[in-house]
């Protein structure tokens, strides 16, 4: 963090009272950090449809040592065992890879025993994958264990001593995942915890699929064989929606229908003789998949699958397929029928729907996890507040040019409460528990008030704040909703319309109070108006406007709950009148009755 | 006594509860933190006298605000020591009133409503010091 190290380099010329308080605003800071990172991350994962990554040459070796180095410098006492063997060396992501083994060294160490005895072994010896395994002493409660990788169990939280949200198994084995791997754990009182992470040294390798060279067999199984094939092909000529072929008992073509020209793109004159694995993908021919599935119906008398195959084009397609061993009337293998159906389409709908149905899922717990994530926030945002408030009340007398500073960060801290509160807000809302607390109150004090709150802000942007209320303009309101109505179309006037004057009215108009928000900015753009009100919509890229373009959408939400309804236009003279009508008196009353409410008095 | 009072501080987070000490401290009053219901317990009834205020965070492991709220409650030494609620809840004012209590500030804290209400609480520092008074 650029702050955290800036605020850093302060330590040094302040006394240890403040120095520490300090320390609790650098450490606030960094948590907040951490959570936001773990909340774009769920994000990514549970609603960005994945998270991606970028895979490079790299040595996990270094990876490890450097991780380490970080841990045993954050966490003073900490003591890892590293353990190298063989050839560490793959196709990876670098951060996502140390953002994993960070989270498993650290956790590691944070929950082991005091004189840490943690273990972090490499093992390089094989030739296709590497594995990593993080050990130590402690062990996690076994009701814990079956869920350790879940995502929100209020296990995890209270587990996660770093101060995240107890997402970091979550994310962890989605990255590695993510590169083609697993991520495992064992754990007993007796022999302590054990991550393993498995990963294949190049998770790229699936989206290679080049053919296999051709293999020519010896002449004479080929005559032999050709002689039994002509009924056969008379049999599966026709079949246009199956591949059905014939192989030698070694693997090669010997018979080609019109299905398998359809699905596999070869002509009969171009595939026959050639060996049946230039249908596989590199990886799996290396892997020895070829020989395994013929030794299998070979053994078995059939043999089933179903995986990813190649075209001549290159194209990959979702097969399945079934081979067959056919025997002489001796018991002598004389090669094998292999019938090829092409369900790529039927896979790609069976994908659509687990999609949409992720989908759905996704946005559910994102709602949920946004409630979350908000109020975790506030512990860290409470102890930034409060270390702010007390440097100032030290500071303010001795060091005006510090004391500038710190109103700007106290005013920054501010903002952020404000955002957390909005993402809460949407969730509320989102979650169908967005509930108004309504009391006798009244209308023109609640405006008055929100107008004097934001007065100082319109002075700083130049803008003169003028109110014209009627009063008083008595109903059954949610007093705080209805002055977050007012600081919100205050907030929006002045970001559109610095430098000029903002009038706010209140006024009564045939049994309804309407309250009207009026800037001299650039006004509403046409085809802005109907998104006005929608989340995360901001008018216009006229300048870059900070928040997240939930103002109006909280408006609108609010006043709706209230029975009443909000415009937005643009003046004959220019600038925006954003109108806000709300029902009074006996309406008051007929919206309560079809929106029972809790109320609080 | 130059202090205005004592304020306990019922709070799990150590970094709010550790802050709040301070900031209190150097506002002039004594202020002492406790990390559960039941650590605040037992630090009240080793010394009853004197507390103006106790401030409550309502979400705490092993014995929680609520829970501590009825224990209090319950013990006619520490009864009538008036409890302000702080909480990130939004239902916060709703809580509040079913516990009884004198007042609550919502999290992030307000720094001068929070003062605001020291100041009322803890002027009567003296009648409430005294444990076997009736109301």
């Amino acid at each position: 963090m650029i702050t955290a190290a800036r605020l850093m380099k302060l330590r040094g010329t302040l006394d240890e009272r403040n120095e520490k308080a300090l320390g609790r605003i650098i450490s606030s800071g960094e948590r907040m950090t951490r959570m936001i990172e773990q909340l774009l991350d769920f994000t990514r994962i549970r609603v960005g449809g994945g998270m991606a990554f970028d895979p490079r040459p790299l040595d996990l070796g270094a990876t490890i040592r450097q991780t380490v180095d970080e841990i045993e410098q954050a966490l003073p006492g900490a003591a890892v065992d590293v353990e190298l063997d063989g050839d560490l060396e793959g196709r990876w992501d670098v951060d996502r890879l140390a953002q994993v083994l960070s989270n498993l060294i650290g956790n590691a160490v944070r929950h082991g025993s005091p004189d840490g005895d943690v273990r972090v072994i490499a093992d390089g010896s094989d030739a296709r994958v590497v594995r990593v395994r993080v050990c130590n002493a402690g062990a996690i409660p076994p009701d814990l264990l079956p869920k350790i990788f879940e995502p929100l169990t209020e296990g995890d939280r209270r587990r996660d001593r770093s101060g995240g949200l107890g997402l970091g198994l979550y994310i962890a084995r989605e990255i590695v995942e993510v590169h083609g791997g697993h991520l495992t754990v064992e754990s007993s009182d007796a022999g302590g915890t054990e991550f393993t992470v498995t990963l294949p040294r190049d998770s790229a390798a699936d989206a290679l699929a080049p053919n296999a060279a051709g293999h020519h067999p010896p002449a004479m199984a080929r005559e032999q064989l050709r002689a039994s094939e002509a009924r056969f092909r008379l049999l599966v000529d026709a079949v246009k929606d199956y591949a059905i072929f014939m192989l030698d008992p070694t693997g090669h073509v010997m018979t080609w229908n019109v299905g398998a020209q359809r699905i596999k793109g070869y002509e009969a004159s171009e595939i026959i003789g050639q060996h049946f694995s230039r249908f596989y993908e590199e990886h799996e021919i290396r892997a020895g998949k070829c020989e395994m599935e013929l030794e299998g119906a070979s053994r078995e008398g059939r043999f089933e699958d179903e995986g990813w195959r190649v075209r001549k084009d290159g194209t990959r397609f979702w097969a399945n397929v079934v081979i067959t061993a056919l025997r002489d009337a001796s018991g002598e293998l004389v090669g094998f029928a292999k019938v090829t159906r092409d369900l790529t389409e039927r896979r790609r709908l069976e994908q659509e729907q687990l999609r949409r149905a992720r989908a759905e899922e996704a946005l559910r717990l994102r709602d949920e996890f946004l409630s979350l994530a908000s109020h975790e926030l506030k512990t860290p945002m409470t102890v930034l507040q409060l270390q702010l408030d007390t440097l100032g009340e030290r500071l303010t007398a001795s060091d005006t040019k510090v004391a500038a500073k710190l109103q700007r960060a106290t005013r920054s801290s501010e903002r952020l409460a404000t955002l957390i509160e909005s993402l809460l807000d949407v969730s509320r809302i989102a979650t169908g528990r967005f509930v108004l607390e309504r009391e006798e109150v009244d209308l023109a004090e609640i405006v008055a008030d929100a107008v004097e709150e934001s007065r100082s802000a319109a002075e700083r942007a130049g803008c003169a704040l003028e109110l014209a209320a009627a009063g008083p303009i008595v109903g059954r309101w949610d007093a705080l909703r209805l002055e977050q109505v007012v600081r919100n179309l205050l907030s929006n006037a002045i970001k559109y319309g610095p430098g000029r004057p903002i009038e706010v009215s209140l006024t009564l108009e045939a049994g309804d109070v309407v309250l009207e928000v009026r800037d001299h900015g650039p006004g509403l753009p046409e085809p802005d108006r109907g998104r006005l009100f929608r989340r995360f919509e901001r008018a216009g890229s006229l300048r870059h406007h900070s928040g997240l373009g939930l103002g109006l959408y909280f408006v609108q939400e609010i006043v709706t709950a209230h029975g009443g309804s909000v415009t937005g236009e643009n003046a004959a003279d220019g600038g925006a009148r954003l109108r806000v009508r709300l029902p009074v008196g006996a309406n008051a009353a007929i919206a309560d009755s079809q929106a029972p409410q809790p109320e609080t008095n | 006594m130059a202090r205005p009072g004592r304020v306990l501080v019922v709070e799990d987070e150590d970094m709010i509860r550790e802050s709040l000490v301070e900031f209190l401290d150097e506002q002039g009053y004594d202020a002492v933190g406790a990390t559960d219901g039941r650590d605040a317990l037992q630090k009240l009834r080793a010394s009853p006298e004197h507390w103006c205020v106790i401030l409550l965070d309502l979400m705490m492991p092993i014995m929680d605000g609520e829970a501590f709220r009825d224990e209090q409650r319950l013990d006619p030494a520490l009864a009538r020591i008036p409890v302000g609620v702080l909480s990130a809840y939004r239902d916060v004012a709703e809580r509040a009133a079913n516990l009884g209590v004198a007042f609550h500030v919502t999290k992030p804290l307000k720094l001068p409503v929070l003062l605001d209400q020291l100041r009322q609480h803890c002027g009567r520092v003296a009648l409430v010091g005294a444990p076997t008074t009736k109301s």
